[in-house]
């Protein structure tokens, strides 16, 4: 029985290596036009890092997209989820006259969140010494700082959380975001995700061989993730408000599930898909080796011969925001009915199921597409949108 | 069909007073204060002198399936927590692993061991500055491998509501037919870094914590970790599990208004006091304790008292209102799940945890802080409050079943 209140997706912001907005993103992505570059981010005081393969956002204006006021203590990924969620707030043609600050939230999945800033809030206490760093910075190096940002800034005084479940962070914190609005706790939720390859991320990944080529999902001769950066915003409002403000409604979230299984990613990927009807699959793979075998393994089994799309071989991966920017893409195919081409992927693993992917952006009448998370550590997660 | 209601079942807890359920429940009754002077890291040059610390880690026996050496601290005080709740559960995972989770909130959680490793860094520009040990997942990833969870697991991040987020998370997957068993609470560890920003802020008392108290400096950091067992009230029954209290409601609002500073008018306190009432279906003269906030900053305590009073009126003089920070110090991240562990036992006992340390009530401050002394006081409802950094708000409501 569906219940009386439902979240629906009225309005869609991302800041992406494709630029500023949803539609450069859905853009390169449908279009199947990556943006590799070797990149090496850098940090005051601490040893240059060499290129890596990486894509990665451009340098904008923030105080142009955000105003100028209250930006100095608004650290740089807190700006970027911010100018997202501006846009998908716009989008959504939010008048905040429809809304009362108390039923306005926002639920972030996130990774990685403050992790830059920690690190350069301890180096600079070693260059400058304690009493010379300004603790104002201090609160950027939290987890919920881009979600508590955006409370501040657009009056959002609703629920508010951030949750960190690795790849699965902002499929969870999007289906919990729905949960709640079908609870009638609140009516308006800024869902989505943020991480950013940061210094520390870059360092990280230098230790390992990095990849050299971008990154090819369930390929045969994939390597591994190819890192990347962004933030993406859904506008879930209750359903009926959405009617009667007479926006458009994109789509509606129909199921989240999340799951654990540290032996068998797959077995946890396949429990949330269990009982899931989709016409389509907007997947996490990302060209690491473990994760797109786990993934793989999950859909054929539950869903069979269904299309896959995975969108991280155009973006590559952006961690605890992946979930968001596919749920972001699997919105824009249910409205152009359209399923992006999987970038990378050329040749079967014979070790793997094959799947249903494309070379070339596909139309097709798509209903339902559901979002597919799973992690090498065993965590799984699944969320179903559909278009009535 | 009405939603299931959530029991608490099993309770494990590492504090700065006492680690174990009963040397914690004592030494909170007794009123220690197990704050003192920083030994784990040298803060010489911070501005900062006191700590709560927990000693030695004895944590071989919790974990049965992974090294414990593989994991930092935070993350080792989560898995002893879990483990210690389970047993107090007497809970078989195995029996309802699909249907079993593990929901975590931390602050800085894994990060602090990152500090050294880029210190060797900054000094000899080279290192292994690598972030699998640092991962914040692993809070709850570990508990959930040792216990053997395969239900939902995450990871709440809300700054110091952290605990409270995830016990109303693990309520609400306990509601939504998500999960039957959620094992919910918070770890944290000490960080450098967050003590040069409070000393920064100039947040600290040098002395003691002294909530409510006219004379307040400020707060003390701590570290520790609590895990409650969260069940669905047909499964605790079905197996006959003690039910220590029901999880009533929860409430998150957040205050919108500044990254350090509480909203002048406790909104985000208030809101989300009133709206776990109104989850529990109870009014504010049906609360029998509240356990603050309390962290003993001169903001927080003058505005968490103002809003408790907005919200229960003339039944705030009848109130008892204490915060056990004045003894443990502030666990971040594990306080409100530490807390909800005070407020559980406070419920079974009869007995409202101290408020210690107080010389002279602020009369900004109006309220009963249970100064001094524990007090034999039947209590049936308790609301749990936590507040964050960020404006991050969750106030938890527990019943006697």
């Amino acid at each position: 029985m569906r219940s009386l209140r439902q979240a629906v997706v009225t309005g869609l912001g991302a800041v992406s290596p494709f630029g500023l907005g949803a539609a450069p993103l859905w853009s390169a992505v449908r279009q199947g036009r990556p943006r590799f570059d070797a990149y090496a981010p850098s940090s005051d005081d601490l040893p240059p890092l060499p290129p890596l393969l990486g894509a990665r956002i451009e340098p904008f204006n923030a105080r142009e997209i955000l105003g100028r006021k209250g930006l100095r203590a608004v650290n740089y990924e807190s700006r970027l989820l911010l100018a997202a969620l501006l846009e998908a707030s716009r989008a959504a043609g939010i008048d905040n006259e429809d809304y009362p600050p108390t039923r306005r939230g926002v639920f972030m999945g996130t990774r990685r969140a403050g992790l830059d800033d920690y690190v350069r809030f301890h180096v600079e206490r070693l260059v400058w010494g304690p009493e010379r760093v300004s603790p104002t910075r201090g609160p950027n190096t939290g987890f919920n700082a881009p979600a508590s940002h955006a409370a501040i800034r657009y009056d959002l005084q609703g629920p508010n959380l951030t949750f960190s479940s690795r790849g699965c962070s902002s499929i969870d914190s999007i289906g919990h975001a729905a949960d709640w609005i079908a609870l009638g706790r609140v009516d308006l939720m800024y869902a989505g995700g943020i991480d950013c390859l940061s210094y520390p991320v870059a360092r990280d990944r230098s230790l390992d061989a990095p990849a050299n080529e971008p990154p090819r999902p369930y390929d045969r001769r994939r390597q591994s993730a190819v890192p990347s950066e962004g933030a993406a915003v859904l506008v879930l409002e209750d359903e009926q408000i959405a009617r009667v403000r007479e926006v458009e409604v994109l789509a509606r979230v129909e199921t989240w599930s999340t799951a654990f299984d540290p032996e068998d990613p797959a077995r946890a990927l396949s429990r949330c898909l269990q009982g899931v009807e989709a016409d389509a699959v907007v997947a996490s793979a990302c060209g690491d080796r473990r994760h797109d075998a786990s993934e793989a393994c999950a859909i054929a089994q539950t869903l069979g011969e269904i299309p896959v799309c995975a969108v991280q071989g155009c973006t590559g991966d952006w961690e605890g925001a992946s979930g968001a920017l596919q749920l972001l893409v699997a919105t824009h195919a249910l409205v152009h009915q359209v399923l992006p081409p999987t970038v990378g992927f050329e040749e079967q693993d014979p070790d793997l199921p094959e799947l249903s992917l494309r070379a070339t952006p596909t139309s097709m009448p798509l209903r339902r597409v559901v979002a597919t998370s799973v992690t090498p550590s065993g965590r799984a997660s699944a969320l179903t949108l559909v278009r009535d | 069909m009405r939603p299931p209601r959530t029991v608490v079942t099993g309770l494990g807890v590492l504090s700065s007073v006492g680690v174990g359920l009963d040397a914690f429940w004592s030494a909170v009754q007794a009123g220690t204060v197990g704050t003192g002077p920083i030994t784990r890291f040298d803060a010489s040059e911070l501005r900062a002198s006191q700590a709560g610390e927990l000693g030695p880690l004895d944590d071989g026996a919790a974990f049965e399936r992974q090294p414990p050496g593989r994991f930092q601290r935070a993350t080792r005080l989560a898995v002893t927590a879990a483990r210690a709740a389970a047993q107090d559960a007497g809970l078989d995972v195995s029996a309802v692993a699909d249907r079993a989770g593990v929901v975590m909130g931390v602050v800085v959680a894994n990060r602090p061991g990152l500090e050294s490793a880029y210190s060797r860094l900054y000094e000899h520009g080279a290192g292994e500055q690598r972030l699998a040990t640092h991962e914040v997942a692993l809070v709850s990833e570990a508990p959930a491998i040792e216990l053997g969870c395969r239900g939902p697991v995450m990871v709440l991040p809300t700054a110091c509501a952290a605990g409270n987020s995830a016990i109303g998370f693990a309520s609400d997957m306990i509601a939504a037919g998500r999960a039957d068993v959620m094992f919910a609470g918070g770890a944290d560890e000490l960080s450098p870094a967050m003590f040069m920003m409070f000393a920064q802020f100039d947040s600290f008392s040098q002395d003691v914590v002294r909530p409510f108290d006219a004379q307040r400096e400020g707060l003390i950091l701590s570290e520790g970790s609590a895990v409650l067992v969260l069940e669905a009230e047909h499964h605790a029954r079905a197996r006959g599990a003690r039910i220590y209290a029901v999880v009533g409601g929860h409430g998150n609002f957040a205050d919108a208004h500044d990254m350090t500073h509480p909203h002048p008018d406790g909104l985000g306190a208030r809101l989300s006091m009133q709206a776990a009432l109104a989850d529990a279906d109870l009014r504010p003269c049906d609360v029998d304790y509240v356990s603050a906030h309390g962290t003993g900053t001169p903001a927080n305590d003058a505005i968490e008292a103002k809003a408790i009073r907005d919200v229960f009126g003339a039944h705030t003089d009848v109130l008892p209102v204490s915060s056990i920070k004045s003894m443990l110090g502030h666990s971040q991240g594990a306080a409100s799940a530490i807390e909800s562990v005070a407020c559980c036992l406070a419920i079974r006992d009869g007995l409202v945890p101290p408020t210690m340390n107080i010389r002279e009530l602020d009369t900004q401050c109006p309220i009963d802080p249970v100064a001094g002394q524990v007090r034999r006081h039947r209590v049936d409802v308790a609301l749990n409050n936590a507040f964050g950094f960020g404006g991050n708000v969750s106030c938890v409501v527990f019943a006697r079943p």
